[in-house]
């Protein structure tokens, strides 16, 4: 319920750019689409703390770490260096043991997928439009905060020789989330940029954990930074 | 009106947006479906089938009243004194015999101290005066009328007279069974499989147990059953025992009577005291056998009764054999099961770092 009410003011405030008095509506335009890749490492502690990963590899135990994830973005420009803006990427990892327990031999492969969408408002420290005598800086740095949704999904296998328990199945779910972000732009050529963006994830799920005679859930953390490159294309 | 459109799709878009967004709960994603250990060793291990055992019979010896065949020719040679006139050599061997062991003038009054009261007293009560009964005795006991007195088979049971007691055997109880310690899924799992195969065996034993049990139960109720008809049984009996005896008594008496002057007072006295003494001893030796024969319904179902539980306390003693056997071999099993559960993975880094 809190996450709804936040993302409910959310949602006022994003819309509100919407209905600004004549004099603004001429700079809402589609700002800018880029594409890019960033490397996440999400906390996924009870992955890597209290989950059966931790019985791969003879007892060592199999993290799921970070990984690179593509990246799409859309920018709608607003008003004064405002914008808002569409967000999507696609994180994946897998780990894979063979297991030898209980007289039987079989390996598992775990691949945990998330999808993060979010809903980015951001401030570009941008000059003035107005100010075309101006020289274009360096880098034009930007801050933001973000209500994502994760989409998360777990793909699970199960080779059993010589016995039966075999298996490959797939299980899904969502949750909402928060992420800040900066970071900075450069020109390169005429509209195309080169974008360093930082974020930090905030944001959990919830894991249903089943054992033969068990059944709990675990909340597995999303918390983590997010560092990657863009590649943008600007409109104006 | 180019500006009112664009600004009219990008509020349209931004409120399909948030509303996908803010219409959508969050789902738990749901569990990866645990592995499911089994182990031979601890599904195999059953408790061999123990069928009710059908309890040793008993044996028993009935009563038995035994008349003197020496006293039947008595009897049938006085019969032929009237119509004869002679005194066959039977008879008068039996009034000499008779005189071995009471002199003519104590017979005469043992004679008549039988009077029809004493006569009834006797057939009712089982008892005579004291005098009166050290008489008789004396006489009963002398060694030249045994042939002449009736004789009595004494009930037996397993062939023991009846009054011996027969024991059981303890029933073997059913062995503890320790739970171990669980440290992981496998661990836990050999635990919960040997759990429930000790709940099996639990089961079985109880499967098995219960026809055993309830064969001893109904054998029980049966046996005392018929011990309380055989009891009820026996008054009817002995009462016509006694009814015959005194019937004969009477009888031989009137024939004595009816031949006395041809016999003489003297063989008539001993003759009569003979049949007094043999009706005496047969009343005593009826009543004797009757409370014998009572106690004979009781000692059979004793020993039925003996018979069965020893019956069924072997079949438990085996099943509970059997159950301790099964569980050491389910310990045991469980043991290797445990063993087993230490991951030999492959001990490397395969899969780790991701791929």
């Amino acid at each position: 319920m809190k996450k709804r009410y936040s993302f409910s003011a959310f949602a006022t405030l994003a819309l509100s750019f919407f209905i600004q008095p004549a004099t603004s509506q001429a700079q809402v335009n589609l700002k800018s689409v880029s594409v890019g890749a960033s490397y996440w490492s999400p906390s996924l502690d009870y992955w890597n703390n209290r989950s059966f990963l931790t019985e791969y590899n003879g007892g060592d135990g199999a993290k799921l770490s970070g990984a690179v994830m593509p990246t799409a973005a859309l920018e709608i420009g607003l008003a004064k260096g405002f914008s808002v803006g569409g967000r999507v990427g696609y994180w994946s990892k897998s780990v894979s043991s063979a297991l030898s327990s209980g007289g039987i031999n079989r390996n598992e492969t775990f691949k945990l997928s998330i999808i993060p969408v979010s809903l980015d408002l951001k401030y570009t420290f941008a000059k003035l439009a107005t100010d075309e005598t101006a020289k274009a800086p360096f880098l034009t740095p930007y801050i933001g905060v973000s209500v994502a949704r994760y989409f998360v999904n777990n793909d699970f296998s199960r080779q059993v020789a010589s016995g039966t328990g075999s298996l490959n199945e797939t299980q899904a779910g969502n949750t909402y989330g928060a992420q800040v972000f900066v970071g900075a732009e450069k020109q390169l050529v005429k509209k195309l940029y080169l974008a360093l963006d930082v974020r930090y994830h905030l944001g959990s799920y919830s894991q249903g954990v089943r054992t033969e005679t068990t059944s709990t859930t675990e909340t597995v953390s999303l918390n983590g930074l997010e560092a990657g490159l863009s590649a943008r294309f600007k409109f104006n | 009106m180019k500006t009112i459109n664009s600004r009219a799709r990008l509020l349209a878009s931004g409120l399909c947006l948030v509303a996908a967004l803010y219409n959508c709960k969050t789902k738990e994603v749901e569990s990866v479906t645990p592995f499911t250990y089994t182990f031979k060793g601890l599904e195999s291990v059953t408790l061999p089938e123990v069928k009710p055992t059908t309890p040793a019979s008993v044996s028993v010896t009935a009563a038995s009243v035994n008349s003197s065949t020496v006293a039947a020719a008595v009897a049938s040679g006085l019969s032929s004194v009237t119509a004869t006139g002679q005194v066959p050599a039977s008879v008068q061997q039996a009034a000499t015999d008779v005189s071995k062991a009471v002199s003519a003038e104590k017979a005469t009054a043992i004679a008549a101290a039988f009077t029809p009261t004493v006569i009834s007293n006797l057939a009712s009560t089982g008892t005579l005066p004291a005098d009166l009964k050290t008489e008789v005795a004396a006489i009963a006991s002398n060694p030249a009328l045994q042939a002449y007195l009736p004789t009595f088979t004494m009930p037996q049971v397993n062939g023991k007279t009846v009054g011996g007691r027969l024991g059981a055997t303890d029933v073997t109880l059913p062995v503890a069974i320790a739970n171990a310690t669980a440290d992981d899924a496998c661990t836990v799992a050999a635990n919960t499989a040997y759990a429930s195969a000790v709940a099996k065996l639990d089961a079985s034993k109880q499967t098995q147990s219960a026809p055993i049990n309830a064969q001893f139960t109904q054998a029980q109720t049966t046996i005392q059953a018929d011990a309380t008809a055989c009891k009820s049984s026996k008054p009817a009996t002995y009462d016509g025992y006694r009814a015959i005896a005194l019937q004969q008594l009477n009888q031989v008496i009137a024939t004595l009577s009816a031949a006395k002057t041809i016999l003489g007072e003297s063989t008539y006295n001993l003759l009569s005291v003979l049949y007094y003494v043999a009706y005496s001893q047969a009343v005593t030796g009826i009543n004797t056998l009757q409370a014998a024969d009572t106690n004979t319904c009781d000692a059979v179902a004793s020993a039925k009764i003996a018979n069965a539980q020893a019956a069924r306390d072997a079949d438990l003693n085996q099943i509970n054999s059997n159950y301790t056997t099964a569980v050491a071999s389910l310990q045991k099993a469980r043991a290797t099961a445990i063993a087993s559960c230490h991951n030999q993975g492959n001990g490397g880094r395969k899969g780790a770092n991701g791929e």
